[in-house]
């Protein structure tokens, strides 16, 4: 994994100790160790995360640490892209455009670098946050709901 | 009514239950994926009952809660009528189950028998707190609020 990778942790990866160095060697938090008493090489981060009552992104987070120390030696990865892929955003955009008119791909460009993403980086798991800000700039109720309707059902079974 | 109604939100991976309650606290249709023994349900409706009643009474604009329960989270979405509940573990996208509630809502409210349904409940939520139900520090705290929401009348 390159460095840049390393911070990248999905929710259904999994991991094992590694046998390169032991924990023992790293200062780790409580709630680090008691990531590294879970990993077993079959619970996935996302399992690990619940087990251990941490939201998503401490979990990540905590991961990422763990790996940068190299503590961590991954058993699976997830085969599918874990992004966003570039028909869902036209489809948005689409629907998004139908609702707000000609502004419509400014606000989403807008709102995408506010979450500090692009249509290239966005994961399937921010994908309805994305929707719910692009849904606050609709101001008539109806439309909102019919924008919701539309790409609820386009989404729901990718993210 | 939920497995007809909220099938987006039964589907969604995490989902764990999803519990309608009228304005008296009473549970008028529950569905659960995995076994809830049906008095936490009780115990967890009259608390947002007490939430949901005051931001009624005191107008707030605020239709839903999210908080942690048990490992996961609890979803409760508030309406004049009824209020819902969903809970679900951590790992679930608190946007997607809103955003799959506010297209299933929708279609709930919009059905025929669901309307006279509806026709049929109370639509008071903060006169429905018993006063039995809470104890001191809760009366002291709702009367600290009331004489405060008055004052500013």
């Amino acid at each position: 994994m390159a460095p840049s990778e390393r911070s990248r942790i999905y929710e259904n990866m999994i991991f094992k100790l590694s046998n390169k160095r032991s924990p023992s060697e790293v200062k780790l938090r409580a709630l680090e160790w008691a990531i590294v008493t879970q990993l077993n090489g079959e619970k996935s981060v996302a399992q690990i995360g619940e087990i251990l009552a941490l939201n998503p992104e401490e979990t990540r987070a905590m991961f990422a640490r763990l790996m940068e120390e190299g503590l961590l030696e991954l058993v699976y990865a997830p085969e599918h892209d874990p992004y966003v892929p570039t028909e869902v955003f036209e489809e948005l955009e689409y629907q998004f455009t139908y609702a707000m008119g000609p502004v419509a791909s400014i606000i989403l460009e807008d709102t995408l670098a506010e979450l500090k993403r692009n249509r290239e980086n966005l994961e399937r798991r921010q994908l309805p946050l994305l929707i719910e800000f692009l849904s606050l700039e609709i101001s008539s109720e109806e439309k909102k709901y019919q924008f919701q309707k539309q790409v609820f059902g386009k989404i729901k079974g990718i993210v | 009514m939920i497995a007809e109604f909220f099938k987006d939100v039964t589907e969604i991976s995490g989902v764990d239950a999803i519990v309608l309650f009228n304005n008296q606290n009473g549970v008028i249709e529950s569905w659960s994926g995995s076994k809830y023994n049906p008095g936490v349900f009780t115990e967890m409706g009259e608390s947002l009952l007490h939430i949901f009643g005051l931001l009624e009474y005191l107008k707030y604009d605020m239709n839903e809660l999210v908080v942690p329960f048990d490992k996961g989270l609890l979803y409760a979405r508030t309406h004049p009528k009824f209020y819902m509940v969903v809970l679900a573990k951590l790992s679930v996208e608190v946007p997607l189950v809103r955003l799959a509630m506010n297209v299933c809502l929708k279609e709930f409210e919009e059905d025929r028998k669901v309307k006279k349904l509806l026709k049929k409940l109370s639509d008071n939520k903060f006169f429905q707190i018993k006063s039995i139900t809470l104890d001191d520090t809760e009366k002291i705290m709702l009367e600290n609020i009331l004489e405060e929401s008055n004052g500013a009348k």
